[in-house]
């Protein structure tokens, strides 16, 4: 992703947002990284809620990455939301769960993800599954160009 | 109906290539053998088509020849049953979850990407200008969607389960 990107990451655990955001900029990734904490938190960056009311601050995303599992709001329930949400789901959302579970799978996949990755459990697969979606989302798939979407 | 199957019997996941540019469909065709993919590749010519194989309607009602696919390749622009027409209705019809959508395109232009997602499909590629190009674009194709993601149904039996119509 270019450096004038974001992408908007939801991870629940400090010390695994802290090696996650390492393994992004190992691999190579450009764009700017947002932290956020939960599913709820997620929900209020994309619906433009409370802190993050400033749109030009706080633009959309050009990918999400997220667990299915996390407090307030799950993933699952903030793939709902970005479906029934035309402006944000255009945004492809990346899953990266601890679960392998077909159900978990088959699910993400039903309410809108747009792909599905096994949390590894080595930091050096992380940072080669980083690799991997930089390689693909970034050099060869085109992604929604939301700044210029909405200057338009 | 033009169709190509490596193999008779393969417990591979098939690729479904909607395409209606038989030019196009031979430099897929040769770029899927040149970059080694060794899954099953069925073709099909138009959007009409892909809906009736994705139904099971004959002449693709026996799911032993003709396996509901594991990934649709689709194009966007063609006659009568384009492909939104055919997203909207995988949408609409499907129960969806079982079907990973990659569209692979010329109209490469924001509200078509835009719309295309918006509809469910999984990823949008753009169709390259030469054939060396677009090896490297189905070998990208191939180690991502094949290989690195995790398909729905591929945790199990590695077939994908056949959504059910709505």
């Amino acid at each position: 992703m270019e450096s004038h990107e974001l992408l908007l990451i939801a991870e629940d655990n400090p010390d695994d947002a802290l090696l996650l955001r390492r393994a992004l900029n190992q691999a190579g990734v450009k764009a700017r990284l947002k932290f956020v904490a939960d599913g709820e938190e997620m929900l209020f960056y994309l619906q433009g809620a409370g802190a993050y009311s400033d749109r030009s601050r706080h633009p959309l995303p050009s990918a999400i990455i997220m667990d299915l599992k996390m407090p307030r709001k799950t993933g699952l329930e903030v793939l709902e939301w970005i479906a029934a949400n035309p402006q944000v789901a255009v945004v492809p959302t990346v899953i990266l769960s601890s679960s392998s579970m077909p159900e978990d799978v088959r699910n993400a996949y039903r309410l809108g993800a747009n792909t599905y990755f096994v949390k590894p459990t080595t930091y050096d697969e992380l940072v080669s599954t980083m690799e991997t979606l930089q390689k693909y989302w970034v050099s060869a798939a085109r992604l929604s160009p939301h700044t210029k979407t909405e200057a338009e | 109906m033009l169709w190509h199957i490596v193999g008779v019997v393969t417990d591979k996941p098939l690729i479904l290539m909607v395409d209606d540019d038989p030019n196009d469909r031979f430099l897929l065709r040769r770029a899927f053998s040149r970059t080694g993919v060794i899954n099953p590749v069925f073709e099909l010519d138009s959007g009409e088509a892909a809906i009736n194989y994705l139904k099971g309607t004959p002449p693709y009602d026996d799911r032993i020849r003709h396996p509901f696919p594991a990934i649709l390749l689709l194009d966007l622009h063609m006659p009568n049953t384009d492909g939104f027409t055919v997203l909207q209705w995988i949408r609409d019809k499907l129960t969806v979850g079982g079907l990973l959508i990659v569209v692979l395109s010329r109209l490469d232009e924001i509200r078509y990407i835009n719309r295309a997602y918006q509809l469910g499909a999984n990823s949008f590629l753009t169709k390259p200008g030469d054939s060396t190009e677009l090896e490297d674009l189905i070998r990208a194709f191939n180690d991502y969607w094949l290989v690195r993601n995790t398909r729905p149904g591929s945790s199990t039996s590695g077939l994908p389960n056949e959504p059910g119509l709505k």
